[in-house]
Order: C-alpha cells, then sequence, then structure tokens
C-alpha cells in the first residue's frame, strides 16, 4: 500500500507538469502581445515595454523561450508565489478569498447528495419496482436531463425570485443560507446519479448469495440489509462520492456565476472572459493539485473499503 | 470415501410418533413474468435423527428450492408455496411466523452453501463472520466469539486457525473456505445440517476430504444430514438413504445400498447407467437422452416418459404413484417392478 501511494504520489508530480504546461501553453498561445494585452487599451511607452520584457523574459523567443518562461513560472509557484494576475491583485490572495466560498458550497452539495441520494438510493434499491422506485427513477432522470445552465436560472427565478424563500444571489462574502439554493442546484446532479447508483448496487447485492447466507444464520432483515448488504453496496458510492467532492472543490462555474457567488469557479471564469492569463494559469494549477490529491484518496479509500483490492 | 454407509444409531431420541424433520407433500411454484414454473410437485421425505439422506437430481430438479424452503429462504415471490407441510419435530414450521422460523435457523437447522467464496460475505473476515451468529444469536461478547470461532475452525481442520481468523474470504483456498462455511454452520450446534452441492466447486481430492469431513462431523456431532447432490460418486460413502428427485418430484427412495444395486426406477437406473466405470473397458458410455423438462410445460403423465426406455402409453396418461417395493423402498414408475427385475439380472 505505501508503495502503491509513493508511485502515485511520482505519477502525480508527472500529471502536475504535464497539465500546468499544457494550459500554460494555451492560454499564452494565443496571446498576440501580452504586453499590449496587459495594459488593455492604454499606450505603453518604450521603457515600460522594456521593463516587461526584462521582468516577464519575454525576450526570449521560440520554444526554448516558452520553456523558459515557463520553468520561470513553475518555480515561482513551487515557492508558493502564484504571481499577479493582470488586474494586479495577488493570485494567492484571490484564492485564498474564492475558496472558502466553493468549500463551503461543495459541502453543502455533499450534504444534500448524501442525505437524499444515498438514502433514497437505498430505499429504492431495497422496494424495488415500488411507487418510491419509480418515483425516483423518474425525477433522477428529470434531473440528469437538466442542463445546470437551465436548472439553476430556473430554480432562482421560481425560489429565489417569484417564491422568495431564498435569496436569489450570494454577493461578497455569502452566508450558508445564501449558499443554500446554490448548494443544493449544485448538487442535485451529484444527488441524481448517486441515488442511481445506490439504488442499483443495493438491489444488486441484495440478491448475492451471503445475503442467502446471512439469512441462514437467522440474522434479523435489519441486520442483513443495515450491515452485508450497505457494506457492500457502498463501496462504489463512497468512490463515486470521492470523486465528486474532488470535482465539487474545484468550483461551479455555471452554478457560481448564476448565483454570483465570488468562488473559485467564478474567479476562474471572469479569468478566461478576461484573458487574464496568470490567473487561469494560476487557478488551474491549484485545481490540478485538489484533483489529484482527492482522486488519490479515493483510491486509498477504494482498498480500505474493499479488501479484495490490493495494490502493490 | 470409503467410510461405512451403516452408522451407530444416536442416542437422541425421535420425537414421539414423527420424524426429526419430515416434509410432506410440498408444491412450490415460481411466479415470473414469462409464466408460472411449477418447481416442487409433492415433494415428501423424511429424515430421523443421525442419518444422513442424500437428495440427488440434475440441476433444475427442485432439490436445493426444497431445502431453501426447509430454511425458510425462499425468495418469496417470485416463490410461492402453494401446499404441504415441513414438520421439524412436529411441528409445522410453514404454519409458523417469520419470528419463530428465525429462531430454527441456525440453531436447529443449518445449511452450507455450494459455492463458499460467493456466499461469503467478501469484505468481513472470516472470525467476524463465524462469530456473528455467536454474537447476535447467543448474546456471546465479541472476544468469546473470536474465542469461539478460533474453536470452530480447529474443530473443521483449518491449520493455524488462531492465525487466520482476521483473514477475509479470498484469501483461502476453495476447500479451506469451505470448511469456513461448514464451521459457521455448526456455530449454534444445530441438530440437522443440510448441505447443498458442498463440494461441487471444489477439485476433486478436495472434494474427498471435505465429504470425509462433513460425515465426521455429523457423526461426532450427533447431526442429522441433508446432503444435496447431483453427483451419485458423493453419495456412496457417506449416505444412509437416497431420495431421487426429478422434475419436482421424489421418484425413487431407497437405501444407499439397495439403490446402488437394484435401481427401481428408469431414471435412476439410467443415472447410475452413466457413471465411467474402471472394470469395464472400451463401452461406449450410455447417457440418458433428452433434456430435463421446462418446468413451465410439465410432460402429461410421467414427466419423464419423453425420455425413457420403458414408456408406453400408459406413462403419458396417467401420473404414477409412489409405489412401495418393500424395506422403505418406494419409486414412482408404473413399472417400478420390471425395472428393478432388469436391475437385478
Amino acid at each position: 500500500m505505501l508503495r502503491f501511494i509513493l508511485r502515485r504520489l511520482l505519477q502525480m508530480v508527472l500529471a502536475f507538469f504535464g497539465t500546468t504546461l499544457i494550459v500554460y501553453a494555451l492560454m499564452f498561445a494565443g496571446q498576440g502581445d501580452p504586453i499590449q494585452a496587459l495594459a488593455e487599451e492604454r499606450p505603453v511607452t518604450a521603457a515600460q515595454r522594456a521593463y516587461l520584457t526584462e521582468k516577464y523574459h519575454l525576450d526570449a523567443t521560440g520554444v526554448g523561450g516558452f520553456f523558459y518562461r515557463y520553468f520561470d513560472y513553475i518555480s515561482n509557484l513551487l515557492r508558493g508565489d502564484l504571481g499577479q494576475s493582470l488586474t494586479g491583485r495577488q493570485i494567492g490572495d484571490i484564492l485564498a478569498a474564492a475558496w472558502p466560498v466553493t468549500v463551503k458550497l461543495a459541502l453543502i452539495a455533499m450534504v444534500v447528495t448524501v442525505v437524499f441520494g444515498v438514502t433514497a438510493g437505498v430505499i429504492a434499491g431495497i422496494r424495488r419496482a415500488s411507487v418510491f422506485d419509480n418515483s425516483t427513477l423518474v425525477l433522477t432522470l428529470l434531473v440528469l436531463g437538466i442542463p445546470t445552465i437551465v436548472l439553476a436560472p430556473l430554480a432562482q427565478y421560481f425560489l429565489g425570485v417569484r417564491w422568495q424563500l431564498f435569496p436569489p444571489t450570494a454577493g461578497a462574502d455569502p452566508d450558508l443560507y445564501a449558499l443554500l439554493l446554490p448548494g443544493i442546484v449544485l448538487g442535485s446532479l451529484s444527488l441524481a446519479t448517486a441515488l442511481r447508483l445506490t439504488r442499483t448496487s443495493v438491489a444488486e447485492n441484495l440478491r448475492a448469495d451471503y445475503v442467502r447466507t446471512a439469512r441462514s444464520k437467522g440474522l434479523v432483515k435489519r441486520r442483513i440489509v443495515g450491515v452485508h448488504v450497505l457494506r457492500n453496496s457502498l463501496i462504489p458510492v463512497i468512490t463515486f462520492l470521492g470523486v465528486e467532492l474532488g470535482n465539487l472543490m474545484s468550483g461551479a462555474i455555471i452554478t457560481e456565476g448564476v448565483f454570483n457567488i465570488p468562488g473559485v469557479g467564478f474567479n476562474l471564469f471572469r479569468g478566461i472572459r478576461t484573458e487574464d492569463g496568470p490567473l487561469v494559469v494560476g487557478i488551474v494549477s491549484v485545481l490540478v493539485v485538489v484533483y489529484l490529491v482527492s482522486n488519490l484518496v479515493v483510491d486509498v479509500l477504494y482498498a480500505v473499503l474493499d479488501p479484495r483490492i490490493r495494490y502493490e | 470415501m470409503t467410510r461405512s454407509a451403516v452408522h451407530p444409531t444416536p442416542a437422541s431420541p425421535t420425537p414421539p410418533g414423527g420424524h426429526l424433520l419430515d416434509v410432506r407433500d410440498l408444491h412450490i411454484e415460481f411466479r415470473t413474468g414469462e409464466g408460472v414454473a411449477k418447481v416442487i410437485n409433492g415433494v415428501s421425505y423424511h429424515l430421523d435423527p443421525g442419518e444422513t439422506l442424500a437428495v440427488l437430481g440434475e440441476s433444475g430438479s427442485g432439490k436445493s428450492v426444497t431445502a431453501q424452503a426447509i430454511m425458510g429462504i425462499l425468495d418469496t415471490p417470485p416463490a410461492v408455496i402453494r401446499s404441504g407441510q415441513i414438520l421439524y419435530q412436529g411441528r409445522d414450521l410453514l404454519a409458523q411466523p417469520e419470528e419463530q422460523r428465525r429462531q430454527v435457523r441456525g440453531r436447529e437447522i443449518a445449511m452450507i452453501f455450494q459455492d463458499a467464496l460467493s456466499a461469503l460475505n467478501p469484505v468481513f473476515g472470516v472470525g467476524w463472520q463465524i462469530g456473528e451468529t455467536l454474537r447476535q444469536r447467543e448474546g456471546m461478547s465479541r472476544a468469546d466469539a473470536r474465542r469461539r470461532a478460533i474453536e470452530l475452525m480447529d474443530l473443521v481442520k483449518i491449520p493455524g486457525a488462531a492465525g487466520r481468523i482476521g483473514d477475509y474470504p479470498h484469501q483461502f483456498s476453495g476447500g479451506m473456505r469451505q470448511r469456513v462455511m461448514i464451521a459457521m454452520a455448526l456455530a449454534m450446534n444445530p441438530k440437522v445440517l443440510i448441505a447443498d452441492e458442498p463440494t461441487t466447486a471444489l477439485d476433486v481430492t478436495v472434494q474427498a476430504q471435505i465429504m470425509d469431513l462433513l460425515a465426521d462431523l455429523r457423526r461426532d456431532l450427533d447431526m442429522a444430514m441433508i446432503l444435496i447432490t447431483h453427483d451419485l460418486g458423493v453419495v456412496a460413502g457417506v449416505a444412509d438413504r437416497i431420495a431421487v428427485m426429478y422434475a419436482g418430484r421424489i421418484v425413487e427412495h431407497a437405501d444407499v445400498r439397495s439403490l446402488y444395486r437394484t435401481p427401481a426406477h428408469p431414471y435412476t437406473k439410467g443415472l447410475l447407467e452413466s457413471i465411467p466405470r474402471l472394470d469395464v473397458r472400451g463401452q461406449a458410455l450410455s447417457t440418458i437422452k433428452g433434456l430435463p423438462p421446462n418446468l413451465m410445460r410439465i410432460p402429461s403423465g410421467c414427466p419423464f416418459h419423453p425420455r425413457c426406455p420403458y414408456a408406453q402409453q400408459v406413462c403419458v396418461d396417467v401420473v404414477p404413484h409412489d409405489l412401495v417395493l418393500g424395506d422403505g423402498r418406494t419409486s414412482a414408475c408404473h413399472f417400478a417392478q420390471e425395472v428393478r427385475d432388469d436391475s437385478a439380472r
């Protein structure tokens, strides 16, 4: 197991360099004149141009120059310096402000997913082909079929504006209540998937041979379902939830955009729209790390949950 | 498997006027989307303390379903028990509420299954699974249950039991896994052990070890055993009596010796003739022609008639009753006498 984790950490280093390189290349390849982009519409004097060229090593051209700047960036990154956004703010500060909001939002979505999705999935799996099972099937298909870009404004309009049950937008420094509706919208997609997955898994495990054995041991039904079936059924569900939490932590561009939540996705989207290369690359680099770490945690968790899984 | 078929008469008493376990005229059908499959059509057999009854038949003949009905672990639906009784110590299990039946499981009647790898829960250690019965049913403490689990694993001759208590099912070989299953079934000293094809998933050499173990345990712990199998070779050394099943009925019922020597049902005769013999060289292996019947459309009259070399018009028209042949033998064949006489020749 330890060797597996070490190998995965080494792979993560490679994956980190690979993804940041690609994002870095994509972001800066499209730019005609980075100095003009930085200055936007304002004129740039020759002295300023010389200073910035010197500062960002823009005099080195071609592939060599690109890698020179890339490694320059990475070495700063490894020292914890994410650099400055084109707006002049420290990217580290932007992330420090945005991340707690996104994490809160992700946790709300996760709680919604687990409490409603997994619970309903277990019930639907036990009562297969019942009214409950069929109605959750229809509902989840509906949710899975509607894209967030439609679902979020709908929820915002009806629950926020029309019936005023929730604040329609969050704004700066949102409290938990303001994040509740976006959290539910964000969680609804994972909720639907978690429900379907749990239901299938429980239904499948209920038919397993070991259930017959547990019954022949004279165990009560509650124990057979609650211990034997659940322990097996939740292995794929927990794996899914782990990956999903990693996704949620990386911010939700659409939901954060619709509800005006200053989270990671919101800032990332703004960076892309304003061609703010340093900001986009900075955020993505950190997201890559979050994603890689959460995947590693899921893999390790998987082996802990299922003793048949062996890593070497 | 050279053990004698005759076992010493055990001390435990037969309840007055009855058998330890008595299945009477059991009818079970499976209702599925495609129709109704008549899986058990009037099965009757009984088991006395300390004896071993082998229930023999092809897959689909209903031997496992009968056993699961005894245990009360049939999935209903799709299974429906139409009629019949299952008397255990004189009381009809089928008439009892679920909670009472649950008390019988494991404590009075225990069962082991064919494929121990899928029959054991993959995510719990074997010691935990053996001890679970004791903790849940007998209220034993964790430590006591663990100690007892080690004893049970020793009993079924798992080498180094104490060291393997925390291992998971997949870490055992097939034979050892089946021993774990047996240990689990024995946890509460049941009076009846139902072994549903306990050796089918195993290598031949391991099969013999497991059968020997089961026979030893049955004798040492003074249990009665129902051994379900499709393998005539497995039965010979262990069973006292054999009930042969076909299409959800017992077609022949006899003590082992008589059944092997002079089968009185064409199906049994066919089965015995299809065993490869070492003492007859260069002879083509005989088989039973045709296929087992579709349980949704069981043939009229005797269900075996389309495959039977003895079949006459009467077999198509009339369902044969159990013909009593003496010595407790029965055969559900219109020509039972003839078949037996042919076998004796």
